[in-house]
């Protein structure tokens, strides 16, 4: 039986694995220890849980445990990240790159950086999503001091050539951070070949909990980075604070979970993926946003032309889905990744992000598919823009009336 | 702070916020320990002069990984975390949703329990003291007005390390001091700040009761230190 709404919005957050959970719940109430405490058995209890965890995490991407520090979640490791590398290689230069599609984690902590007097380029990217290295490298200064590019993007789930743009970091000495807070479970991770200096991680993209992070500081060669927060000296002076131990126990066993499945589950999803898009395509005058090669399986964004946005979210009420991300989904102002991508905004306000997950089946991307169908029809027969194109008149060439 | 983790002390928030309103100064205060075990009143501390005040989910029975900020609508404070503007721009990152929900909870038992916790914390704590002060502890801060759930303490000629140690493995969790600092061999920042000397601090040994310690725990406990203090000075009498 299906159940509606269906969950369409895998990259907003994941529910938590059931086994996630359940491993996580002892540590609330029998073990419920402060790793910190060193002078008896509920302590080290908790403390070994923590450290087991820490090795899942590190597994995941093939890190060393000891390269993997503690947070709340993405965006604060994306703060400490960028603050604390630019705070502390500020004598070096004053010139950070990023780009223009990035995560609004990375964007305001730029933002907050250029208050503070340093210089941000925020790059363009090509119409498929993904950053030109040519642009990268032009945009490269002697002060230049740290890049940051997300892995995998949030709304079109583009695959940055992270690779590429790592070599050429480490041939100049500049500190390359990576946020892949969307990339972990779907695209392999190897930071043992990848020149990243700093990757950001979060638990509840992956079917971990929400609350939790982490922050992969490289080792060799060592990444100093200035704390941001402070008081007792958690993990390494890198991030003070009592450690969650359940919502680290959570993480661990979601990525965890995600190195034993993925390869599995990403086949699956994208069989589903492929089967939802094929299903809409022969719908007229819908645009996939993104490059489709360099993708994730589990996201597909499409504009639907003349109709816009928020009333489609409204007829497609039994689908979670979302017209952007869901930090900016208050704002009705059209989706500042699809522009950077030159998008109009008409098609960039018209656009859907289904992101799929684990737990998606293919009875509900049938439904969806046929609950589009019919909702998209019925939008467009309301829309005067509609019947103006299919009259042939070319909108651009249309005298609108300011009001 | 309101209240001192380690000591249990009870600073007179309200006279010293007062104080510090004549100056105009902002004033925030650390309530960590001391919400869900005695009565907090943020509106007349407010009155007095606080302006900001620290609550923390994992003291008081909620989970860790969530806290909360109160604050005086009339200050404005510069966000240390970026990125989406939630919390009103002072704190962005997606809500911990089912710690904040637990911590909702823990505040709201916190409240009903308030009243009948504490005579019931005072009234083993005062057993506590009695035996301590038989074995010939010093008991810390004990004149000063304190939680009732926390006593601090150290007896002669006793390292607090090797006490917590010994009294771990007969089955009682405690600490000689804080958490966050148990891995430092110094001894406590805090008794050195009281004018405590060296080695009377590195005696230390805090007990913190919660809603689970029974009267039965107390008894056994004491029975328990006796036992391990005879053992222990026998030791260090031979060694001398």
């Amino acid at each position: 039986m299906l159940k509606l709404p269906i969950y369409l919005d895998y990259s907003a957050t994941t529910p938590v694995d059931p086994r996630v959970a359940e491993k996580m719940i002892p540590y609330l109430v029998e073990k419920f220890g402060n790793p910190a405490s060193r002078s008896h058995s509920f302590g080290w209890e908790a403390e070994a849980a923590v450290e087991e965890a820490r090795d899942e995490v590190a597994k995941l991407v093939n890190a060393d445990p000891k390269e993997i520090v503690w947070t709340s979640g993405a965006t604060e490791s994306n703060n400490l990240a960028i603050k604390g590398a630019a705070h502390f290689y500020s004598g070096k230069g004053k010139h950070v790159i990023t780009v223009k599609t990035e995560h609004k984690a990375v964007l305001d902590t730029c933002r907050e950086l250029e208050r503070e007097g340093f210089e941000v380029s925020y790059l363009d990217v090509r119409d498929d999503g993904l950053l030109d290295l040519d642009v990268f490298r032009a945009a490269l200064r002697p002060d230049t001091i740290l890049v940051s590019v997300m892995f995998v993007n949030n709304e079109i789930g583009v695959i940055q050539p992270i690779a590429e743009i790592g070599e050429i970091c480490r041939g100049k000495g500049i500190i390359f951070h990576v946020d892949a807070a969307q990339a972990t479970g779907k695209v392999l991770i190897d930071l043992a070949t990848l020149k990243v200096d700093l990757m950001s991680f979060c638990a509840h993209k992956t079917y971990g909990p929400k609350g939790i992070g982490a922050l992969y500081i490289r080792r060799k060669p060592r990444v100093r980075l200035e704390a941001q927060m402070h008081g007792g000296g958690h993990e390494r002076g890198f991030r003070s604070g009592t450690l969650a131990t359940h919502q680290i126990v959570g993480m661990g066993e979601a990525f965890r979970l995600a190195r034993e499945e993925m390869g599995v589950e990403n086949e699956r999803v994208r069989m589903l993926r492929d089967r939802l898009l094929k299903g809409l395509s022969d719908i007229d005058q819908v645009f996939i946003n993104g490059d489709m090669e360099q993708r994730v399986p589990h996201n597909l964004n499409i504009s639907f032309a003349y109709i816009e946005g928020e009333s489609m979210l409204m007829a497609i009420k039994d689908l979670a889905v979302s017209s952007g991300s869901a930090c900016t989904s208050a704002s009705l102002e059209p989706s500042y990744v699809l522009r950077a991508l030159g998008r109009e905004d008409e098609l960039a306000h018209s656009s859907i992000r289904f992101t799929l997950g684990r737990f998606t089946t293919l009875e509900e991307i049938d439904y969806a598919i046929k609950l589009l169908h019919e909702k998209i029809g019925k939008l467009r027969e309301l829309s005067p823009l509609w019947e103006m194109v299919q009259e042939g008149v070319d909108l651009s060439t249309v005298q609108w009336a300011a009001h | 702070m309101l209240a001192n983790n380690e000591t249990g002390v009870l600073q007179d928030i309200a006279a010293l916020a007062t104080q510090a309103r004549a100056t105009g100064a902002w004033f925030h205060t650390d309530a960590v320990q001391a919400v869900g075990k005695i009565a907090v009143d943020f509106r007349a501390l407010n009155a007095a002069g606080v302006h900001a005040l620290t609550l923390s989910a994992h003291k008081i029975g909620g989970p860790k990984g969530a806290a909360a900020l109160v604050l005086d609508k009339r200050v404005e404070l510069e966000p240390l975390i970026a990125g989406g503007g939630h919390e009103r721009g002072l704190r962005s990152g997606t809500e911990n949703v089912a710690a904040i929900v637990g911590f909702g909870v823990a505040c709201e038992l916190a409240v009903q329990q308030l009243a009948t916790a504490a005579p019931r914390l005072i009234a083993l704590r005062g057993l506590l003291e009695t035996g301590l002060r038989a074995m010939e502890a010093t008991l810390f801060a004990a004149s000063a007005e304190r939680l009732p759930n926390t006593v601090y303490f150290a007896l002669p000629r006793v390292d607090g390390e090797t006490l917590v140690g010994q009294l771990d493995r007969a089955g009682f969790a405690l600490a000689s001091g804080a958490a966050c600092s148990s891995a430092n061999p110094e001894p406590s920042h805090v008794l050195r700040a009281m004018g405590v000397a060296p080695e009377l601090a590195r005696g230390a040994v805090r007990i913190s009761l919660g809603s689970a310690s029974t009267l039965a725990q107390v008894n056994d406990f004491l029975n328990t230190l006796q036992i391990t203090l005879s053992k222990l000075q026998r030791l260090t009498a031979i060694a001398v």
